[in-house]
């Protein structure tokens, strides 16, 4: 069925069974509404005042409270149930063959960090009909943000010092627009994005750094905008984000890619000392295989080794020591490596992946 | 207070000059003095409101910065909150009501009360003097780290709240010392009246969620002093667990602003409808029903914050429970008015518009509760709607209901009805006019604290700043007519809508100890239909 005369348009398959549940939802609460708001109206007129009326002194009916408590429970038990698995759906369904994007926010604009070692501001470049990973954080001095597409309907806060997790996939050309949810200061209306999702060929051109036509706006945000709004001192628009040029030029690609670049940092900062690459043990827990891997702590518990704990690792080693190495202290490196420095080294970390 | 007051003299006149009100400790004055104090910050409220409202008319700036704008809607909701919502139905309705009701002469600790409300406006003065230190631009959340490194006063402001938190914890325990041991001979628990049982539910809350909301600013403080990690990233802390704090406090202070307003509601349809309320029992269960859920669902406000997925899972189940004793109640204030005899008069017009209200904003509640709905409706104009449906469509109606209701005790006048019922109607349609285009703001995505929004969103906010000003022109009237009602109306009844309950069967206004008799009772609060009412 077509909502998009209700919801935005949807543009991936979660967002189009996002419309179905709300559709139920609506419905539900139209009906408990007439349920509710017909016989006060009704009431109101049956039994409006009359000199010597007869009024009832019934002031209670089991029945008809037992009614009123259990229908309503298990309508909600229905609506919760149906949320969690649309739910369910948004957060654990990526394939397994799917595309990553790092993401950085600051205050007031968004960083894309790309597999191929690119970066791109207040753009985000996916192909269509392809899964994608977004791996978000915010500046470790920075504030909150929140990453929304309404198109996808998708949302999920992007928080200092921690990595959150995305991922849709979207189903038709066009860019769309990216807002900045939870406030952040004077320019949180500024922050936005746009999502450009490109046709396969398109795609391929742009990932060879070749030039191609930007497509068209769907959905939210599609509207253009008055002259005197974008150009004028009446707005603070940030030029990157209402983006109106149609066409973006070649751009360079970088020599290395994401891995090649957390390799080199590995090796520059001076990690590769102590953590070996290869399938041995060095002064410190080795890389090989490390990724995703249950990890045994001093303590005896046991953790996952993914963004978050590697993160950790570097910037307080001390709070989680491997089993085995309680004698080695290695120094914290918090604030050495740049948000994009720390993807591209999580990255290659993760490429050592059995 | 073991004097009698002289025959023919009231709580207003008697006794007389500033000092005797200034240090009373009479519950009536104090309940007076909260009633005008918390309309004057209603009004400051309101006008920071209708002033976003205008600079929202277009996109892009209007007349104010961004910066500006911020610092309005934090003034807005941090007003609107701690200043006006929290002690309006509790501190001023229920300080003047509840002893009445009980047929005491006094709250429990008469001094204790007056701290009360002097810490109340010690508070107040600490949250409007951060307007000369720059100003507070953090919203009324106060997330960090944001609220931690900008440049305004928000510690200042946490530090209102702080003082502010103090002061209902003192009315709630006020009022539960009140209730259990100042009823009078007769009064069983059975027989008490609903609005006494909601302040009871509201200062249970009060009392055990007020100290987290003390205990977050001290961590917040230590912080800031000392320089350990707790909630800022850069220090190892982790921001997150400042937002589970603020939640598990302010989401239980939500229900401390809607119980007493569904106490109000409780006392005004069987009095209108000349029929004894439906399901008593039900309806006081409900209420601490309510409380008690209140308390474990904070993590509905978090659903995107990145907490695990097993933790959005339990509080969106439990937060869907809410609704289960809040429907109870709606469905039995339908039961009361079948087969009664209903009286038109403004409060029981605010209970239509309450309800009509009311059931929106509930029932909006329940789509936010439901985990995939929320990703997508999370900190957008969808959850505005939502709670200002809930906040001044519940609680503000029921506090009109309650000031038409009881005006006639308060003042020993009546205001004018015709004007009062134009008045609802501006009120009841500007509101609507307002808030309903914002939950369609919301379906279609645009953001909250958004001072500049796509040109897509213009012709719904346009609605919505027109039905602002609508509200505004209606309580206007409202204080025009009630005004002139306060000083020049006709002389009121001591029972003007025949209830029975207590606080009625005394003059209009009280004397200064209430009753001249002790009061017994013998029947229930509500046992309209039958011989007596």
């Amino acid at each position: 069925m077509d909502w998009s005369w209700i919801f935005p348009i949807a543009a991936s398959e979660v967002a189009r069974s996002w419309d179905g549940l709300n559709v139920f939802l609506f419905i539900v609460c139209i009906f408990f509404f007439l349920v509710v708001i017909v016989p006060m109206i009704f009431f109101a007129i049956r039994y409006r005042y009359k000199p010597n009326r007869k009024v009832s002194t019934v002031s209670h009916n089991f029945l008809l409270e037992v009614v009123w408590t259990a229908i309503p429970t298990i309508i909600l038990m229905v609506i919760f149930a149906w949320g969690w698995i649309v739910y369910r759906d948004m957060t654990f369904n990526l394939p397994q063959n799917h595309k990553q994007v790092r993401v950085v926010a600051k205050s007031w604009s968004w960083t894309f960090q790309y597999e191929d070692g690119r970066t791109t501001t207040n753009q985000l470049f996916v192909p269509v009909n392809t899964p994608v990973r977004l791996i978000m954080t915010s500046e470790i001095n920075d504030v909150i943000h929140s990453f929304f597409v309404p198109n996808l309907r998708i949302k999920k806060d992007l928080v200092p010092g921690l990595y959150t997790n995305l991922w849709f996939n979207a189903e038709i050309v066009g860019q769309y627009q990216i807002f900045c949810t939870e406030y952040c200061g004077a320019g949180h209306s500024e922050m936005l994005a746009k999502l450009i999702v490109l046709s396969p060929e398109d795609y391929e051109l742009w990932s060879w750094g070749k030039k191609i036509e930007l497509p068209p706006a769907v959905g939210v945000g599609a509207r253009p905008q008055p002259p005197g709004l974008v150009a004028g001192s009446r707005s603070r628009r940030n030029p990157d984000s209402s983006l109106q040029l149609a066409m973006l030029g070649d751009t360079e690609l970088p020599s290395a890619n994401l891995v090649q670049q957390g390799e080199k940092l590995a090796r520059t900062a001076g990690c590769v000392a102590c953590h070996s690459a290869e399938d041995r043990p060095g002064i410190g827990p080795s890389y090989f295989g490390l990724f995703g891997r249950e990890v045994v702590l001093s303590d005896g518990t046991r953790v996952i080794a993914d963004e978050n704990y590697i993160r950790e690792s570097i910037e307080n080693p001390q709070a989680k020591i491997v089993k085995g190495y309680e004698n080695v202290l290695m120094p914290p490196y918090p604030g050495l490596l740049t948000e994009l420095e720390l993807n591209a080294l999580i990255a290659y970390i993760k490429s050592l992946e059995n | 207070m073991e004097h009698t007051s002289p025959p023919g003299s009231n709580y207003l006149n008697y006794p007389k000059g500033l000092m005797s009100w200034l240090v009373t400790l009479d519950h009536k004055r104090i309940g007076i003095m909260y009633f005008f104090t918390v309309l004057l910050f209603f009004l400051i409220g309101g006008v920071f409101a209708l002033a976003m409202r205008l600079e929202l008319f277009e996109p892009g700036g209007q007349f104010m910065s961004a910066d500006t704008y911020n610092k309005f809607f934090t003034y807005h909701g941090t007003i609107m909150v701690f200043l006006v919502i929290i002690p309006m139905i509790p501190a001023a309705m229920g300080n003047f009501i509840l002893p009445l009701q009980l047929g005491a002469k006094d709250v429990a600790f008469p001094r204790l009360n007056l701290a009360s409300y002097y810490i109340f406006i010690f508070g107040a003065l600490v949250a409007f003097s951060t307007l000369f230190f720059g100003g507070v631009d953090t919203g009324w959340t106060f997330y960090t780290p944001y609220s931690t490194k900008t440049a305004s006063a928000a510690g200042m402001m946490l530090t209102a709240a702080f003082i502010l938190g103090f002061s209902s914890i003192f009315t709630g325990l006020n009022f539960i010392a009140t209730i259990h041991k100042l009823r009078a001979p007769g009064q069983s628990w059975m027989r008490l009246p609903l609005f006494c049982w909601a302040l009871y539910a509201t200062s249970i809350i009060q009392l055990l969620a007020t100290p987290v909301l003390a205990l977050t600013l001290l961590l917040v403080a230590i912080e800031k002093v000392s320089g350990v990690g707790i909630f800022d990233p850069a220090l190892g802390g982790d921001p997150v667990l400042f937002q589970h704090f603020f939640w598990f406090y302010s989401h239980p202070a939500v229900y401390i602003m809607v119980l007493p307003a569904l106490g109000v509601i409780n006392e005004v349809v069987p009095v209108f409808s000349r029929r004894p309320i439906f399901g008593y029992k039900a309806m006081a269960a409900a209420l601490f029903g309510i409380a008690l859920v209140a308390f474990i669902v904070w993590g509905h406000h978090m659903f995107t914050s990145g907490q695990t997925v097993l933790t959005n899972f339990v509080f969106s189940l439990i937060t869907m429970f809410v609704a289960v004793p809040t429907g109870i109640k709606v469905f039995s204030w339908l039961a009361t008015m079948y087969k009664g005899n209903i009286q038109f008069f403004t409060p029981m017009l605010y209970f239509y518009a309450f309800m009509f209200v009311f059931v929106i904003g509930g029932l909006t509640g329940v789509i936010l509760a439901t985990l995939a709905a929320d990703i997508h409706y999370h900190d957008t104009y969808f959850v505005v709607a939502h709670f200002h449906y809930v906040m001044v469509g519940g609680t503000l109606m029921a506090f009109m209901a309650a000031i038409h209701y009881w005006f006639p005790k308060f003042f020993g006048r009546m205001y004018n009805e015709a004007w009062a019922k134009i008045s609802w109607l501006v009120i009841f349609i500007g509101f609507n006019l307002t808030f309903f285009p914002q939950f369609f703001l919301g379906i279609e995505g645009m953001p909250r604290r958004y001072y500049n929004y796509l040109p897509d969103y213009t012709f719904l906010n346009q609605l919505s700043t027109v039905g602002s000003f609508l509200v505004g022109l209606g309580f206007f009237m409202a204080a025009i007519y009630l005004g002139y009602g306060l000083f020049k109306g006709r002389k009121a009844p001591d029972n003007p809508w025949k209830a029975l309950t207590l606080e009625w069967q005394t003059s209009s206004p009280p004397p200064l100890e209430n009753f001249r008799y002790e009061p017994v009772v013998t029947h229930g609060p509500y046992d309209y239909g039958s011989e007596r009412g």
